[in-house]
């Protein structure tokens, strides 16, 4: 067994130090002399006191306690967890991108604005709209953006619309970022066949809706065939229909959600533009919209002139102000920019073709052994229930548990929220085959093991730097503070 | 604390009593209550906090202080090489002061013929705020030397 | 199996109703309901004083990974909660029934008349089946 970590502030010896800065070649300062009394701090703040070796073993041996996309498989549904090129690395540490300040002067950064308008564009076209803000520095933070757009576009109209219809498979994001945005959220049940149900749709519409927001694959990996139908009745309604762009990467090059009939798209750049997620780097989530949306988009937005120059477009008065600092998470754009470029269009093509590929050859070898609760042809994800195993006292919880033994991550559990013990697998397209075979066995060595020895699966996992942890008591007696 | 916005990290154990952390307090957040959130929170921008832990590790108690001193100290020292007209505050300032151009120039003209030679220029408060047009922002950090600063003056005036 | 007590009555949304004394209804939730929702870390309960409506969300019940409205099936005027259950939420899973109670109601019209609109034991073994 593994000895516990020590907390880097247990490491610390007073007097060591890490740094060295230049001596102070100017007059020194007095603190006392500049800054209000009261102002100065009595003592200083408690931060550790080590040397420079233990600060990079201390975080290496954490990074190396971690489950990343570089140490295995990471069928993570709805997170479209595929690799990550390290070209992307590569660009994004130019000092060109990785030295320069958004305040500087727009003639010297013409690069980065050119990056920047190029990717607004190539993210218009991959998704069918007319123009892109670069600036939500995530999924969610994309959403209240296209909702806000939504609001003062039906402001805009003399309008006052102030329902969100979702459906019930929707990510919990969607009535999140509604209620954030001031609306108020109706959520519709879905169909037998996990679809959009029309007839509730109907039913939920009327002159107060201001959106419907909807996944296309949703999130049982199904493609809404009657998309056309519901963009039918939400515009009849005087409603817009936002695209919650997480499953794109089942539909890049194929279909575009403006060509569905979808008003604000948002994409998550670290999802299907391979830039990295939580730990590895902040997210993006440009969004999109058509045309009658445009003058309510977040400024700036990088504009180009007719002599090839490129601006920060400011004078856009209908505009609902900015929504990021500076001009959201740059070196992310960057990443998603060289995917792109490394790509080209049959290449991101491609990559949606893989990715359903291997959903589909996975669910089809994992169906005998896991119910499929809306069995067919699946997009780039699918859902199994692990209710089976139920009868032998091992959860859903368990079998992802396990699967920590054999070294992968483990697939979304629990969602969405309308299949009972539900395991969500999303493979993305940069996994072999041998890999997805080799996790298809696994899942199905769990299974007859939950048959045969459940508390094996119960207790599991044995292998991992720390064992099953005590979430319950984290959340009834919180120790949120370092006690050292 | 039930109420708080975003991921918390909490401490807890595991089955043989050893320390581990995990993401706790969840049922407050956007994947669980839906639009009975306390945010629609999701993505988490981990690296940004991992760069300021790494960063406040190394610097330690007494760097963060040593930094703020330097960068205090060669701030108030490049204050006081500017033309004793172009304050704008006598306010106690940090790492950062106002500069008020003369009459007779103007923030963008200084600005290009700064970098021409090398520097890009005092932040033009006058975007922001209208009454302070021909104001400039000037930051210094402990990374700028005095010979770097006093240049940079020479410079400035010779742009005017 | 869930544990179902023959002396009380139960809704649908899995909470039980026991008669106390006079007009006082105490509630909890049942065996079934803390199954389902496994460990529970937190429980919001109404204020004293607040009046119900059978069918109310009064609160709510928060596990590791979910949480659950807390419904009223009596009306009436709440006039004690479970402050235990504050500092010691377990109790709600380690005895659903007795030390894990979360509310009193009193109500307004007859004992009789709120408990006749529940389920028996038995009819709530069908549901839970």
């Amino acid at each position: 067994m593994k000895p516990e970590k020590a907390l880097i502030f247990e490491l610390t010896q007073p007097g060591r130090v890490a740094y060295s800065v230049p001596d102070c070649d100017v007059p020194e300062v007095d603190p006392a002399s500049v800054i209000p009394h009261g102002m100065l701090r009595a003592k200083p703040a408690e931060l550790p006191e080590v040397y420079e070796v233990d600060v990079i073993r201390h975080y290496t041996e954490l990074s190396r306690r971690n489950f990343g996309i570089d140490n295995g498989f990471y069928p993570l549904g709805s997170c479209t967890m595929k690799y990550n090129p390290k070209i992307n690395e590569d660009v994004a540490r130019f000092p060109g991108f990785a030295k320069i300040h958004p305040y500087q002067p727009e003639e010297s950064i013409q690069g980065a604005l050119e990056l920047l308008f190029t990717l607004q564009n190539d993210l218009a076209a991959l998704t069918g709209m007319d123009q892109v803000t670069l600036q939500p520095a995530a999924g969610a933070h994309g959403e209240w953006t296209g909702l806000m757009l939504i609001r003062a576009y039906h402001e805009s109209r003399g309008e006052k619309r102030t329902k969100v219809i979702v459906p019930d498979s929707s990510h919990g994001t969607n009535p999140a970022s509604a209620t954030v945005a001031g609306f108020e959220t109706i959520t519709i049940p879905s169909n037998d066949l996990g679809l959009v149900d029309l007839e509730e749709l109907r039913a939920a519409v009327g002159s107060d809706t201001a959106a419907l927001m909807l996944t296309n694959p949703n999130t049982l990996g199904l493609f809404e065939r009657q998309i056309e139908d519901v963009a039918k009745i939400i515009h009849d309604a005087g409603g817009l229909l936002y695209y919650d762009g997480a499953n794109s990467n089942a539909i890049m090059g194929i279909t575009r959600p403006g060509d569905m009939g979808f008003d604000v798209v948002h994409l998550n750049l670290h999802k299907t533009m391979s830039t990295p997620h939580g730990g590895g780097g902040p997210g993006a989530g440009p969004v999109g919209v058509k045309s009658r949306l445009v003058p309510f988009l977040p400024k700036p937005v990088v504009g180009r002139t007719d002599d090839g120059v490129y601006y920060w477009d400011t004078d856009r008065p209908q505009s609902i102000g900015r929504v990021k600092a500076y001009y959201g998470n740059f070196g992310i754009l960057v990443r998603a920019y060289t995917y792109i470029r490394t790509y080209g269009p049959e290449g991101l093509r491609r990559v949606s073709e893989n990715a359903v590929l291997n959903a589909n050859y996975m669910m089809h070898r994992l169906a005998p052994y896991f119910e499929v609760p809306y069995p067919g042809v699946c997009k780039h994800e699918f859902v199994l229930s692990g209710k089976r195993l139920k009868a032998f006292g091992v959860r859903t919880l368990d079998v992802a548990k396990r699967l920590l033994d054999f070294g992968y991550h483990p697939p979304t559990v629990y969602f969405p929220l309308n299949v009972e013990e539900c395991i969500m697998i999303e493979p993305t397209e940069t996994e072999s085959k041998e890999t997805l075979d080799a996790f298809i066995d696994t899942m199905i060595q769990i299974a007859q093991e939950a048959e045969t020895d459940p508390q094996l699966v119960i207790n599991a996992p044995y292998t991992t730097v720390v064992k099953r942890l005590d979430e319950a008591t984290a959340a009834r007696k919180p120790v949120l503070n370092c006690s050292c | 604390m039930r109420r708080i916005p975003g991921r918390i990290v909490g401490q807890t154990t595991d089955r043989d009593g050893k320390r581990g952390f995990v993401l706790t307090l969840q049922a407050r957040e956007q994947h669980i209550r839906r639009e009975k959130a306390t945010s629609n929170i999701c993505s988490n921008q981990a690296l940004l906090a991992l760069c300021a832990s790494v960063y406040m590790s190394v610097m330690g108690k007494a760097g963060m202080q040593e930094v703020a001193r330097q960068n205090m100290s060669k701030a108030h020292y490049a204050s006081g090489r500017f033309p004793s007209g172009s304050k704008a505050f006598t306010e106690p300032f940090f790492n950062e002061f106002v500069i008020k151009l003369p009459e007779s120039s103007n923030i963008p003209s200084v600005n290009a013929k700064l970098l021409k030679a090398g520097y890009i220029g005092g932040y033009d408060l006058g975007r922001d705020y209208p009454e302070l047009a021909g104001h400039m922002l000037v930051a210094v950090t402990e990374r700028r030397t005095k010979g770097e600063i006093d240049d940079f003056v020479r410079e400035w005036e010779a742009s005017l | 199996m869930s544990d179902i007590r023959d002396n009380r009555f139960y809704s649908e949304e899995h909470e039980w109703a026991l008669p106390t004394e006079g007009q006082i209804i105490r509630i909890g939730i049942t065996d079934y309901a803390q199954c389902q929702l496994g460990d529970i870390v937190f429980v919001e309960l109404p204020e004293v004083g607040s009046s119900v409506t059978a069918g109310d969300s009064v609160g709510s019940i928060e596990s590791v990974k979910t949480v659950s409205e807390l419904y009223t099936p009596v009306s009436g005027t709440v006039v004690r909660v479970n402050d235990k259950l504050i500092d010691a939420p377990e109790a709600v899973n380690s005895d659903p029934y007795e030390d894990g109670w979360m509310l009193e109601v009193e109500v307004d019209g007859s004992v009789e008349e709120e408990i006749g609109k529940l389920l028996t034991p038995d009819r709530y073994r069908t549901v839970t089946d």
